[in-house]
């Protein structure tokens, strides 16, 4: 046995663990955590599976930002509730109900997939040599970008209008204004402040470098909004914006003749002034 | 030779990164509180990424991609530092005693 097969054996048993753990962990704060510990092992394993954009976007999406907006809930549900551990009991009986049937549920789904793609018809049209053969005329070097941004580039801007109006209908139905992050630890805040400027740059380098490597939007995107909830759970993001617009928010507020934009944004707080 | 050297440096690098990992996750599973447990991840599991990343930058096929590299360690640190500081602070908030041994309580 190869030590290759050794790792990979291995890796796919940790997957597991962590699913498991994370389905049948009594409380949601050790749930979350073992779900970020998921996160970070499939992106091992897309990695082995030569496939670095998946890899990348999971990271980023999966086990980063996910993970920290699940851990802001929690907060949030905790500061909302009183901290009244009786409730927190109930609500995770209420939780430990849905248990059984996931349980149940996703071999089932596993199961279904893997027939799905083994009894899958051979397809019509080759598409990798089409990318292949139409790479020039893309104006990218790497093949995923090119699928993304240039061949089916209606396709995601269209994906981003649908994930738009969602947003819109979340903003609308949502009770009361969204809630500012609740003022941090200096030293959270310190860091936050730190952080945000090569966080941006990240993404940046990473939209760019898309072009001819793994990486692209996605990722660029995950990496900018990590930035967002990082500012917003150091409480450095004013209340206004809340989720609708964290980003233009935090731009506008920066400069006073875009104020008018964003009238309800207090400019941030810069390092040093107490407070 | 100097091609050798940065292989046998590169390795013994790997190798000690390695043996601070394993010292970190021994300290994670051994050591009896939460705050003697940060202890052990944030310092020596510093230590093995700096090694680490030392180690695979000797290997790196370019300038550029062994300072990419070298970057990720500043980078690791700072977010372990300061993560470990606020796991530390929020045990702490909800009473966790620090460890004693059995004798000084």
């Amino acid at each position: 046995m190869s030590l290759a097969l050794v790792f990979d054996l291995l890796l796919a048993i940790a997957l597991l663990w962590s699913a498991w753990r994370a389905l049948a962990a009594p409380e949601a704060t050790r749930a979350v955590v073992m779900f970020i510990v998921f996160g970070l092992l499939l992106t091992l394993a897309w990695a082995r599976l030569d496939a670095p954009d998946i890899a990348l976007a999971e990271a980023a999406i999966g086990a980063g930002l996910t993970g920290a907006l699940l851990l802001d809930a929690l907060g949030a549900g905790r500061g909302e509730r009183g901290g009244g551990e009786r409730g927190r009991g109930e609500k995770d009986r209420a939780a430990a109900r849905w248990r059984r049937p996931v349980l149940a549920l996703s071999p089932l789904l596993a199961a279904v997939l893997v027939v799905a793609l083994l009894k899958a018809p051979a397809p019509a049209v080759d598409l990798p040599a089409a990318v292949a053969r139409n790479m020039a005329q893309s104006g990218v070097a790497h093949p995923v970008t090119a699928v993304l941004l240039n061949f089916r580039g209606y396709d995601t801007l269209l994906e981003v209008a649908v994930l738009l109006a969602a947003l819109f209908g979340l903003l609308a139905l949502a009770p009361g204004r969204p809630r500012a992050g609740a003022p941090g630890d200096p030293l959270l805040g310190t860091w936050a402040r730190l952080a945000a400027a090569p966080m941006i740059v990240v993404a940046g380098y990473l939209l760019w470098a898309g072009a001819h490597q793994p990486g692209g939007a996605f990722q660029a995107a995950a990496v900018l909004a990590a930035a967002a909830v990082l500012l917003h759970l150091a409480g450095l993001l004013p209340a206004c914006c809340g989720w609708g617009w964290p980003a233009a928010c935090w731009c506008f507020s920066r400069w006073p003749c875009c104020r008018w934009a964003t009238p309800r944004c207090s400019p941030i707080r810069p390092p040093g002034r107490g407070r | 030779m100097p091609e050798g050297l940065a292989t046998l440096a590169s390795a013994v690098l790997l190798l000690a990164g390695a043996g601070f990992y394993f010292a970190g996750t021994v300290g994670l599973l051994r050591f009896p509180d939460v705050y003697t447990r940060l202890h052990a991840l944030t310092k020596a599991d510093n230590l093995g990424l700096g090694c680490l990343v030392l180690g695979l930058a000797l290997q790196a096929d370019s300038l550029a991609a062994a300072l990419k590299l070298i970057l990720i360690w500043p980078l690791a640190m700072a977010a372990s530092a300061s993560v470990g500081y606020l796991i530390a602070r929020r045990a702490r908030a909800l009473g966790i005693v620090p460890w004693r041994r059995t004798e000084d309580r």
